[in-house]
């Protein structure tokens, strides 16, 4: 990694502070200007952190950085014309180029031996090949195949990467509505998460360069393969220059994609060249056991002793496979559930590690029909089929009517109308729970931060109860798999969030969870995080001590409420909370965000 | 920077002297001797200087690894990161400024084997030299290996290797002295290196804390006093101009080396070459002095 390249990385976000900087001086907003505030000293943090990246964690804090600058666009209300805001977007165009360049710093070169290299372009887009050549051009290296799901099998990730791991899957997650338009585009058969780990490898997510070897859009390619896309005229979008990558590979063209086909082509994306040399490809390996040294540091030139600071492609859905974000049927074709392509119906599985009350309400019960005897797994159908207005009882009896639901539901969302809760189906109805955990879509600066991100995002999907007083599925996901009349869930629901903006920071829960306000209350006072809403009486001490992501608490002979804080203002905040309603009572049967007055509420901080 | 006009004068007297005197070989001993002395300054304030950048690398190192790392329960203790012992161990420098001590050590071999050639020593003598010379990058190498400021220059050590080889089985001092001379620009590409990035990331690791506390104080997020904010000022003043001194004092060895490999290598005016020399160590006891007096104004 040349110096030059870190110190133009500090240079650039050196800029991003000074533009977030311009743009707070031009905010009057007070809590827009408090997020800008975060916003910067985070981007300190990373000039801070610069210093000790190299290679891939440089693209990680060249990534995190724009996250900041996307971050700050979606926080303040500026004029998207503006100067501020225009300068933040070149801003993140050169980022995302500096991000394609590490990548390929990262990647080395192109794995083929000169003879066998890519013919140059501009040539004519390959002739289409029909389904049977593409699937005997995937088995021509059968032997391989097998090497590919024997190594795939023993993988195991170094332990100093699973960090570095984890982060890149995470990403390629949150980005998977981008991945899956490609594959849309391209006539829906390669998984998105295929297309996501490519776009790893070859310009570390930045989607400002190309899929094919991370040039900026803003011309065709200059590195191997040159001059794509051959149609059309620079500067190119994202989704153009995807597909000509993938359609130059006929990727589109392979019908089916079990692990063994998927490996070899991501290896011969980058090129055959270690297979040649019967070695395995860092592409592919790289960052566990089964690969050491060795690699092409340019196009076509082999170093033996070359270090790889990439994290491989088959490393990469090792820990997809995993942590439950992607799974082979069978060990062949990817699971129903990836194939689906929906962002939140796969992408849940990480947050449902963690949170085994998550688990339990969006796993796939099996095929759920009528005559079904799994009560429970038929109240869940039943559930689901209300909270999407095709109402039902929700007696854990599935007749006629819950299938009449079922196909209604089927029917909406474009799924065959069976009747039959299978997979696809499942993945259908669970979707706002799943979207609802899903990873950040932008890394948040702060835990605060993280905690209105994911209480907006639940709020989101209008969690409610179902099926009675503290009854659903929504209620067993904040109360740790429990509900009933006497499962009162403001707290569950607000420590439930605290817990799932902590895992994605990678940080233990701040406070102790509890599901009593009181006891909120009590922990808070021992620890020293208590406000009394009496010592923030005025508008600049409310501004000065309360920050977005604390708690508020009512505790009164009426009322036993709590719920946290999204926006803290001088004379109201902006809540998100759980068993309320739009009048602010604590008997309330769904979760939402509303603006609040100070009077009656003390406050409690997460740390 | 204006030269101290008595030690010029001093010194070319001395050249003078030494020339007429014919008890050295024609490249005149005396100025190398006072370039060698010289040079020992150059490592002196660079001493000095990293002995500080290792207590920020460190510091810094630690805050980023609290922030990237699970939080615990505070109990007053950092946790226990072995993995993270460079930066917590107290017997060996952080990454930065090892590599650092490294490359201001390999320069130094170097140097001092031109100085033994110039002084005219035993064949087996220099190839000692060179030995200790290739040894230096040896070491420099694994620590610039993992990447880092210096890691550009990986490649250009990597290509040392074969003529320092060459040099060590040179049969005679003509070859030696062709061999050994041919590492010449790499040598100074070390110097060029830490004079530009390698400067730059070392004022970061001094001040960057620093900057970050004055801008959460200029946003607003975090009010300093005052008197915080004129002493954070202050010490990045004084970091700043610590590395400027330093940037104009690895220039100046540059410089003084070049000097050095014109007077080995030229036919005639070994006068010449000899007050550029005296030039050269006198700029370059007054920049180290410079160095060490700013970093007296750090905290």
């Amino acid at each position: 990694m040349p110096a030059s390249d870190a110190a133009d990385a500090r240079a650039l976000a050196l800029q991003a502070q000074a533009a977030l900087f311009r743009l707070l001086q031009e905010t009057t907003n007070e809590t827009e200007k408090q997020a800008l505030r975060e916003r910067i000293a985070r981007t300190g943090e990373i000039i801070e952190e610069i210093s000790f990246a190299n290679g891939l964690v440089l693209a990680e804090k060249l990534n995190g950085l724009a996250d900041q600058l996307v971050a700050a666009t979606q926080v303040v209300k500026a004029d998207p014309f503006g100067p501020a805001i225009r300068e933040i977007q070149a801003l993140l165009q050169r980022l995302g180029h500096s991000v394609g360049a590490t990548a390929q710093q990262i990647k080395g070169g192109i794995a083929e031996p000169a003879a066998d290299a890519t013919p140059p372009a501009p040539a004519p887009a390959p002739a289409k090949k029909s389904k049977a050549q593409a699937g005997a051009a995937a088995s021509k290296s059968g032997l391989l195949r097998n090497d590919y799901a024997e190594l795939f099998a023993s993988c195991r990730i170094r332990p100093e990467r699973v960090d570095s791991t984890r982060r890149i899957a995470d990403r390629i997650v949150a980005n998977a509505k981008r991945y899956q338009e490609v594959s849309d585009a391209l006539g829906g058969t390669i998984p998105w998460f295929m297309i996501g780990i490519i776009h790893s490898l070859e310009s570390s997510f930045s989607f400002t360069t190309h899929l094919h070897n991370g040039d900026p859009l803003d011309q065709r390619t200059r590195r191997e393969p040159k001059s794509r896309p051959v149609q059309g005229s620079p500067p190119f979008t994202w989704l153009e220059s995807a597909i000509d990558a993938l359609a130059l590979k006929s990727l589109e063209q392979v019908p089916d994609w079990p692990l063994e086909v998927m490996l070899d082509r991501l290896e011969r994306y980058n090129g055959k060249g270690y297979a040649n040399l019967g070695l395995t490809s860092p592409y592919l390996w790289s960052f566990s056991q089964h690969w050491t040294k060795g690699k092409f540091v340019a196009d076509h030139v082999f170093d033996p002793e070359a270090p790889s600071d990439q994290c491989g492609a088959a490393v990469v859905l090792r820990h997809m496979v995993d942590a439950g974000l992607v799974s082979f049927d069978d060990g062949e074709a990817p699971s129903a559930e990836a194939s689906l392509g929906h962002q939140s119906a796969v992408l849940a599985a990480a947050a449902q590690t963690s949170f085994p009350s998550a688990k339990a309400e969006v796993d796939f019960p099996g095929d759920i029909a009528q005559g079904s005897t799994r009560k429970a797994a038929v109240r869940r159908v039943q559930e689901w089929c209300c909270f999407h207005d095709c109402a039902t009882p929700i007696d854990e009896d599935f007749g006629g009517g819950t299938g009449d639901a079922v196909r209604m539901f089927q029917q909406r969302a474009g799924i065959p109308a069976t009747g039959v809760v299978d997979q696809r189906s499942w993945a259908a109805l669970t979707t706002p729970m799943l979207a609802a955990l899903a990873p950040l879509p932008v890394t948040p600066g702060s835990l605060n931060e993280a905690v209105v991100a994911v209480g907006l995002q639940h709020v989101a999907q209008k969690p409610i109860e179902l099926g009675g007083d503290n009854m659903g599925a929504w209620v067993r996901l904040y109360m740790a798999g429990k509900d009933g009349i006497e499962q009162q869930w403001c707290a569950g629901f607000l420590c439930f969030v605290i817990a799932q903006a902590a895992a994605a920071l990678g940080l233990q829960m701040p406070i102790k969870r509890r599901v009593a306000v009181q006891d909120l209350i009590d922990d808070a006072k021992a620890a020293g995080r208590f406000i009394a809403g009496s010592t923030v009486s005025t508008p600049q001490a409310r501004l000065a001590r309360l920050k977005p992501g604390c708690i508020f608490v009512i505790k009164n002979a009426a009322q036993s409420h709590a719920g946290l804080v999204a926006q803290v203002g001088g004379d109201n905040f902006v809540s998100i909370e759980g068993n309320t309603n739009e009048q602010g009572g604590d008997r309330g049967f769904k979760a939402l965000s509303q603006s609040r007055g100070y009077a009656g509420k003390d406050f409690v901080l997460l740390a | 920077m204006l030269l101290p006009r008595p030690a010029t004068l001093l010194l070319a007297a001395l050249v003078s002297a030494v020339a007429l005197s014919g008890c050295a070989p024609s490249r005149g001993l005396v100025p190398f001797r006072a370039y060698e002395a010289s040079f020992a300054k150059v490592r002196d304030a660079s001493e000095a200087l990293l002995d500080r950048v290792a207590l920020a690398e460190r510091a810094q190192a630690r805050r980023v690894i609290a922030r990237q790392s699970p939080a615990g329960i505070d109990i007053g203790v950092e946790p226990f990161r072995p993995t993270q012992h460079v930066y917590y161990a107290t017997g060996i420098d952080p990454p930065l400024t090892a590599a650092c001590r490294s490359a201001i050590a390999a320069v130094s071999a170097y140097n001092a084997t031109l100085l033994a050639m110039a002084e005219g020593r035993g064949l087996d003598e220099l190839k000692a030299g060179a030995g200790r010379f290739g040894a230096e990058v040896s070491g420099l190498l694994t620590l610039v290996g993992a990447g880092g400021s210096l890691a550009p220059i990986r490649a250009a050590l990597v290509a040392l290797g074969p003529a320092i080889d060459e040099a060590l089985k040179a049969a005679s001092r003509a070859a030696f002295e062709e061999a050994f001379l041919r590492n010449f620009d790499t040598v100074d590409s070390i110097l060029a290196l830490l004079a530009g990035d390698v400067a730059v990331e070392l004022e970061a690791k001094l001040t960057t804390d620093k900057r970050n506390a004055l801008v959460n104080h200029t946003t607003g997020l975090r009010r300093l006093s005052n008197d915080q904010v004129a002493r954070l000022r202050e010490e990045i003043q004084a970091a700043d101009t610590a590395i400027y001194d330093w940037i104009a004092l690895i220039e100046q060895a540059r410089r003084a080396m070049a000097a050095t490999r014109t007077a080995l290598t030229a036919p005639v005016a070994p006068d010449i070459h000899a007050n550029e020399l005296a030039d050269s160590a006198a700029r370059i006891r007054v920049l180290a002095a410079s160095v060490k007096s700013a970093l007296m104004h750090l905290q």
